[in-house]
């Protein structure tokens, strides 16, 4: 059934069909990092698809904390590029992709792994390719050959780059639509859930007029399991009442776990002032931007 | 509640002015709730260009906007921003306001710049008349106080007026920055030269944390004769060093041979009482070797 509601990454069952739209490069590596993560904690196999080399997808991955390196030499993770698998030449074919999806389904059976998760860039979709317009026609695929089995596709769709036709088809032959939760979103300000590590990002700028936002996202970050990330390596500016919110907010949820403050050494600072540096459990990262 | 009062463009560019005052860089520029970030850019900007480092920069630009927001939320709801940088400083004076007609700008008296900056800045911002900018712990003024050379509040008659100033390193080349380690008397002296600023101290940080480590009963002196200053990113660095060192039992820290403007900062902050000052590191070796 098309997929209406926006679900979380977490949320995914084994069979899924889902489609994962986003509109900045950050949403999509780290919604693909928990897709894979969640796949390699239940034993599956997982494979990416990427239009880009694997070695950065992998690096991707790595530096969202997942064990890569492990992973790869097991076989039970891969990433590939489009090339020679959904892609022959410049040229696609729907039937093609097929036949190498349900290789991939059938050699897994074969390695014994309980399921597979593949996760599928569509980015080359976005090039003057050939065939481009079976994609309808793949999608309706991978959905008649998921149903009933343990695997479940990830295809992701830069909802900026397409256009809106071609996304509202593709969406609609999708069991779920997945994306990234949004606290607070403008031209100068980004809330947004981040989903590995777990915790939430803020991008450009905040101030007291923004408080409200972020008082929702840390509250429920508290509801997440585990230790947490306050993600504010985009964020040029804060003032002292969103640090101090946030400086609280660490204080809160360190009792019970480890919360990593992770941002630019300026914005560090303000925090420090604040006092975040001397609550146990708190862990101040910084990282200079460029 | 906006505040954009007055014939002219409030926020952005088109709303400042360059001074005429021996070619000091100025602007001036009015503000509301709505108008903060445009605020930001502009000062920003000037900092910069008044040659402030890039840590310096930031934070006027969190200074600014503490004042700002002040004017915003507990003052007339709007205010007017003026900086102007001279050799020495960036000056800033942010008008919670104003209550006069918006063309009378020129004829306010341009003493109080010179008159606010040069008092002592703690005590005049402590004991401000303007009840109602409250300075509690962690709030917007109380970071001010953190962060700025110098910084006052005084009300009058067209208003309340926030004065901060930021020092410029002057026309002399400022010490490269620098850090050497020797042992002294069973304590390692860290000596620090230049600055410590958003530059540097990631650098410093480091060296303090493989100090730590590599000694669990560390007697660290930090002589600091020839530090030069601190941006927030270099107090902060200090911080967590004391932190650090605190949070290992038999570790302990001195700042040895702070130079008085340094402490009379560290002081007007409020934080020397998180740290232990001596005159001259062999003082401080001193009190970490003789038992206690």
């Amino acid at each position: 059934m098309p997929a209406e509601a926006v679900d979380q990454i977490t949320d995914l069952t084994p069979d899924d069909h889902a489609c994962l739209t986003f509109g900045e490069p950050e949403d999509m590596f780290d919604l693909t990092a928990a897709f894979v993560r969640d796949g390699l904690a239940s034993g599956l196999k997982v494979i990416w698809v990427n239009d880009a080399a694997p070695q950065q997808a992998t690096k991707e991955l790595a530096r969202r904390g997942i064990a890569v390196d492990a992973a790869l030499a097991s076989g039970q993770l891969a990433a590939a590029e489009c090339e020679g698998r959904l892609l022959s030449g410049q040229e696609f074919h729907a039937g093609r992709g097929m036949a190498w999806l349900t290789g991939q389904m059938a050699a897994c059976r074969r390695e014994g792994f309980p399921g597979l998760r593949v996760a599928v860039d569509m980015s080359w979709a976005l090039r003057p390719v050939t065939g481009v317009e079976q994609l309808p026609e793949f999608e309706e695929g991978i959905a008649a050959a998921l149903t009933g089995t343990a695997v479940s596709v990830l295809c992701q769709y830069d909802r900026e780059a397409f256009d809106p036709v071609t996304l509202a088809t593709v969406t609609a032959l999708h069991t779920r639509s997945v994306a990234t939760a949004t606290y607070y979103a403008d031209a100068v300000l980004r809330i947004c859930r981040q989903y590995a590590p777990p915790g939430i990002r803020l991008a450009g700028e905040i101030d007291y007029q923004h408080a409200e936002p972020l008082a929702l996202a840390l509250t429920e970050a508290i509801r997440f399991e585990g230790d947490i990330m306050i993600n504010m390596t985009a964020l040029a500016f804060i003032d002292g009442s969103c640090a101090r919110m946030i400086v609280d907010a660490a204080r809160g949820l360190a009792a019970s776990r480890a919360v990593v403050l992770h941002c630019h050494p300026g914005i560090e600072a303000t925090l420090v002032l604040l006092g975040a540096g001397d609550v146990a459990g708190v862990r101040l990262v910084s990282e200079h931007d460029g | 509640m906006t505040g954009n009062a007055g014939p002219r463009p409030g926020p952005g560019p088109r709303g400042a002015t360059v001074a005429a005052d021996g070619g000091a860089a100025g602007l001036e520029q009015r503000f509301d709730g709505d108008s903060l970030y445009a605020l930001r850019a502009a000062v920003a900007a000037h900092g910069s260009q008044a040659g402030l480092s890039d840590g310096r920069t930031r934070d006027l630009v969190l200074v600014v906007h503490e004042l700002a927001a002040n004017a915003v939320r507990h003052g007339a709801g709007h205010g007017r921003l003026r900086l102007r940088a001279t050799r020495d400083a960036v000056h800033c004076e942010v008008t919670d306001g104003p209550a006069g007609p918006p063309d009378a700008d020129g004829a306010e008296p341009s003493d109080t710049n010179g008159a606010g900056t040069e008092a002592a800045a703690a005590g005049a911002m402590a004991s401000g008349a303007a009840a109602q900018w409250r300075i509690e712990p962690g709030h917007g003024l109380w970071l001010v106080r953190r962060v700025a050379d110098e910084a006052t509040v005084q009300s009058g008659p067209s208003g309340t007026v926030a004065a901060v100033s930021f020092r410029l390193d002057g026309l002399g080349e400022p010490a490269p920055f620098g850090l050497a380690q020797r042992p002294e008397g069973g304590c390692t002296i860290l000596a620090v030269t230049g600055q410590l600023d958003l530059g540097s101290a990631a650098e410093f940080g480091g060296v303090v944390d493989e100090l730590i480590a590599g000694a669990p009963g560390l007697r660290l002196v930090l002589d600091l004769t020839l530090l030069s200053g601190w941006d927030s990113s270099g107090l902060a660095t200090l911080i967590t060093a004391q932190q650090r060192v605190s949070h290992h039992h038999a570790a302990r820290m001195i700042l040895a041979g702070l130079p008085g403007p340094l402490v009379q900062r560290l002081r007007e902050a409020g934080l020397d009482s998180q740290f232990t000052l001596a005159g001259s590191t062999a003082e401080a070796v001193e009190a970490l070797t003789s038992p206690r």
